[in-house]
């Protein structure tokens, strides 16, 4: 590495990124917050079951999980013979509460701390996810230590799956512009964009497990059984940076200084791989930040068909049974990795080009 | 289609069985869902267990025996057993489960399975005491229960999950995690070994487990939810088991030998709300019922379900084919023409709530298209989510129909009538029949089964004939993909997973 380029990383990393990180932190909170709210007022509860709860056993329930408190300091009240009224009555004998017309507001700063968002906040801050609603012996932060490891390295491997095969497919495009070579990576690249990825799943278990024999149907015991399902997540993304990649290099193919090389008398190839290429870097590494998160968070379909256990699938099943725990551990999981993630991303963009400055 | 049978004979000794999810919980006393139910009946027995013809047989317990009034029953446990730990398995590990399983801390959703005991019920809803509830350990061996109303069907449920024994001394020591596999004892053929969450659980033999040979050496117990994958691993040989196979691949499999149809104790059902217009009309109601024809369904559903029109499901005692009011599309359209109805004009345009699921869909589906044809009726269905459907049909303001189930929890028509007497905490009907509660209870007040067969049948016409609380469909089946080199695999209609006599027949013929 060059000085000045050590130089200018130096420059970057202490303010820039210093700076990022603190912006990370009230995005995170808004996160939190938005999604701590909408899913607690959306219809249906961890504890309705097909065989309703008994009244004291759903009560004693509610307690242990707070959510027989407020949700918010701001609340309106409802009518005192609901299950729910009562529960907001014995809440407000409890703690001072004043009221404008239909809405209350919690007056005490205790009674604003054992709100079911502010109990929550506080519990985060110790870094505790709290307990699965579903599974009411397991705490989030178990699940989220069991899980996340597998689906990182599954969106690890699919991530470089997809720029290995994207910006292959595109530079390849590219070169051939026009010919049939060009037609068919760019069918190719369509065909994996439109394509579902339970029916690329279906069909890749189809022909290589189940027709050839060759790799696992799923489950997830060692290296071979993250072959597939890697593929079956990169075939997407894949496709869409080879667009990227095969618009970039054209578009680069055209300028004076391209002319200028190939003037110089360099090979095609060197042309291609480093000065075409390099204009189309921009917005590869624009999109690998938000790509590279929602890989290595997993994706509910994938783990579903291979049988995988990374934490994808909660992203669907904790909604469906209303875990709240579970559903605000892996939104918080997500999102802070996309906050990193596009960090990430400036800085090397910063780097891969130099006219970006602060 | 290739199938199981290529296995890989270095694998022989291991059992591979795909369950259709995840368990919630490997705690006896929490347990209720079906599939920590395929789990926990391998590491864990009860005083008696189903045989399978739905035989009550004992277990843990070697006997027991009512007094004559059958308000009190003393099961007698068999001598030497032994926890996988090595220590005894004594009465008071009983006593310490059920009041467990009451205790309201416990937060157990099948506490009031128990209710039948003396004092149960109390103490479960905080207003009575642990030392008032009717079990008692008299010995080491012999455990005393008081009930408070006679319960002829006890020793069934005596056979049922959340009544396991469990230990005192681990569940102080460890709390919650005293199930982890490195710390629990268990009373059945297998001890847990491994468990990764949302994978698997490996199982070992139980070194002190007396009640049989325990033939397989490694069981895997997988869980996999997505159905078309555990067809795809069983296809591919790597799977030996596959529980609740894929619906799709069944006209596929039916003829090979690794499939497995059988029935199951669970009912489908469209339930009225009985309270509100227009369906406050018998008359609506029961032209609603006439007009389906159940036939349809198994054909729609492709799972070798049966249709019934009676409540207490075919293969349980007090089944009675001719309870039931009868497909009879012509008496449907006199009864909604009387009902101010004639060919359909004027009805509302109600609604038939239904929960998300395939099957589900198809159900409503067949009927919104039988009730259109042979009443000319419009009926508006809906999905709904879940755990939003099951709020809003005990909600405030439920939706005139919808469908639902019930799953044998014991098969004794008790469990399936006692679900809609007025007290009970699972009627999403608001029937309140005083006519249908006494027959109920009369009939667990003998043992005579003459005696409660008349009952049922009586109790069952109030329901379906003369309240008409609800249109019964069809009776659910049971679908596996087995290996056929699997012996001692036996079904029962309780879907009751026994995997302890299970082996495999060409080791077995080899020895």
């Amino acid at each position: 590495m060059s000085t000045t380029m050590r130089r200018f990383l130096d420059r970057i990393s202490l303010a820039f990124i210093a700076r990022r990180l603190l912006w990370g932190i009230p995005v995170l909170l808004a996160v939190v917050v938005v999604s701590f709210t909408v899913l607690r007022f959306a219809p249906g509860g961890p504890f309705d079951r097909e065989k309703p709860l008994p009244p004291t056993i759903m009560k004693g329930l509610r307690a242990q999980y707070k959510l027989d408190r407020p949700i918010l300091p701001i609340y309106t009240t409802e009518a005192k013979e609901t299950p729910r009224g009562k529960e907001l009555a014995a809440f407000e004998k409890e703690y001072s509460v004043a009221s404008i017309g239909p809405v209350r507001i919690t007056t005490s700063a205790t009674g604003a701390a054992n709100t079911q968002l502010f109990a929550y906040l506080g519990q985060l801050l110790r870094g505790d996810l709290g307990v699965s609603m579903k599974y009411t012996e397991v705490n989030v932060n178990d699940i989220l230590r069991a899980t996340f490891p597998v689906s990182l390295k599954l969106g690890a491997v699919a991530f470089l799956l997809t720029y290995g095969i994207g910006v292959l497919l595109g530079v390849v495009a590219a070169r051939f512009r026009g010919t049939w070579i060009d037609g068919a990576a760019m069918v190719i690249a369509t065909l994996g964009f439109s394509m579902p990825n339970f029916v690329l799943g279906a069909f890749l278990i189809l022909i290589f497990s189940l027709w050839m024999r060759l790799l696992p149907p799923a489950l997830w015991e060692g290296p071979a059984y993250v072959i597939l399902p890697a593929l079956t997540l990169a075939m997407g993304p894949a496709t869409y940076v080879a667009r990227l990649t095969r618009s970039g290099v054209l578009d680069a193919l055209d300028e004076e200084y391209i002319r200028t090389a190939r003037a110089k008398g360099l090979s095609e190839r060197r042309v291609l791989l480093k000065h075409a290429l390099t204009n189309a870097l921009g917005p590869l590494i624009t999109v690998s930040g938000p790509l590279l998160a929602t890989l290595v968070t997993g994706s509910f379909i994938v783990e579903q068909v291979f049988a995988i256990p990374g934490m994808g699938r909660y992203f669907i099943t904790a909604v469906i049974d209303r875990d709240y725990p579970t559903v605000m551990g892996v939104t918080l999981v997500y999102a802070a990795l996309i906050v990193l993630a596009n960090i990430v991303v400036d800085v090397l963009y910063a780097v891969a080009d130099p006219r970006v400055e602060e | 289609m290739t199938t199981g049978c290529e296995r890989d004979a270095s694998k022989q000794a291991t059992l591979r069985v795909a369950l259709p999810g995840q368990p919630t919980t490997f705690d006896p006393n929490k347990a209720y869902d079906a599939i920590s139910g395929q789990v926990l009946t391998q590491l864990h027995e009860g005083l008696t267990r189903h045989d399978k013809n739905l035989t009550i047989q004992p277990a843990l317990a070697k006997s027991w025996k009512f007094n004559e009034s059958y308000t009190e029953i003393t099961f007698e446990l068999k001598p030497g057993l032994e926890w996988s730990d090595g220590e005894p398995i004594v009465a008071s590990d009983f006593e310490y489960s059920w009041k467990r399983l009451l205790d309201p801390g416990t937060r157990a959703e099948y506490a009031y399975f128990l209710y039948d005991i003396e004092g149960a019920e109390a103490y479960n809803s905080e207003k009575g005491t642990r030392e008032n509830v009717g079990v008692k350990a008299l010995d080491d061996h012999t455990l005393h229960v008081k009930l408070n109303r006679p319960a002829p069907y006890f020793p069934h449920i005596a056979s049922f999950m959340v009544t396991y024994p469990v230990r005192e001394d681990l569940i102080k020591l460890h709390g919650d995690r005293w199930t982890d596999p490195d710390k629990v004892a268990v009373s059945g053929p297998f001890k847990p070994v491994e468990y990764l969450q949302d994978y698997r659980m490996v199982l070992e033999p139980n070194p002190h487990y007396t009640l049989g040979e325990v033939r397989m050496k490694r069981v895997e117990l997988y869980q996999i939810a997505e159905k078309s994958t555990a067809l795809n691993l069983f296809v591919a040989g790597r799977m030996d088991l596959v529980l609740d196979m894929l619906p799709l691949a069944i006209p596929q499999m039916k003829s090979q030998p690794d499939y497995y149809n059988g029935p199951k104790l669970e009912v489908r059902y469209v339930g009225y709300r009985i309270d509100k217009p227009p369906m406050d009309n018998v008359a609506v109601r029961k032209a609603l019922a006439m007009a389906i024809d159940r036939s349809e369904l198994p054909s729609v559903l492709k799972g070798g379900e049966i249709g019934t029109r009676t409540w207490l499901p075919p293969g349980m005692f007090g089944h009675a084919e001719e309870v039931g009011l009868a497909h009879d599309p012509d008496k449907a359209r006199a009864l909604l023409a009387e009902a101010g109805y004639p060919e359909g004009k004027g009805f509302p345009e109600i609604l038939l709530l239904y929960r998300a699921g395939d099957d589900w869909r198809l159900i409503a589906e067949n009927l919104q298209q039988q009730w259109k044809r042979e009443l000319g009726i419009t009926i508006r269905i809906e999905v709904r989510e879940q755990k939003v459907f099951f709020q809003e049909i005990d909600g405030e303001s439920p939706p005139p129909m919808h469908l639902a189930r019930w799953v044998a929890d014991f098969p004794d028509p008790e469990n399936f009538m006692g679900l809609f007497k007025s007290n009970s905490g699972n009627n999403s009907l608001g029937i309140k029949s005083s006519d249908f509660d006494r027959r109920v209870d009369q009939a667990v007040q003998t043992d005579d089964r003459g005696q409660r067969e008349t009952l049922y049948d009586e109790a069952q016409r109030v329901l379906l004939e003369e309240e008409v609380a609800m249109a019964p469909l069809y009776v659910n089946a049971q679908n596996h993909l087995r290996n056929p080199d699997l012996g001692g695999l036996e079904f029962n209609a309780m879907g009751d997973l026994f995997l302890g006599p299970v082996y495999w027949k060409s080791e077995e013929a080899s020895r």
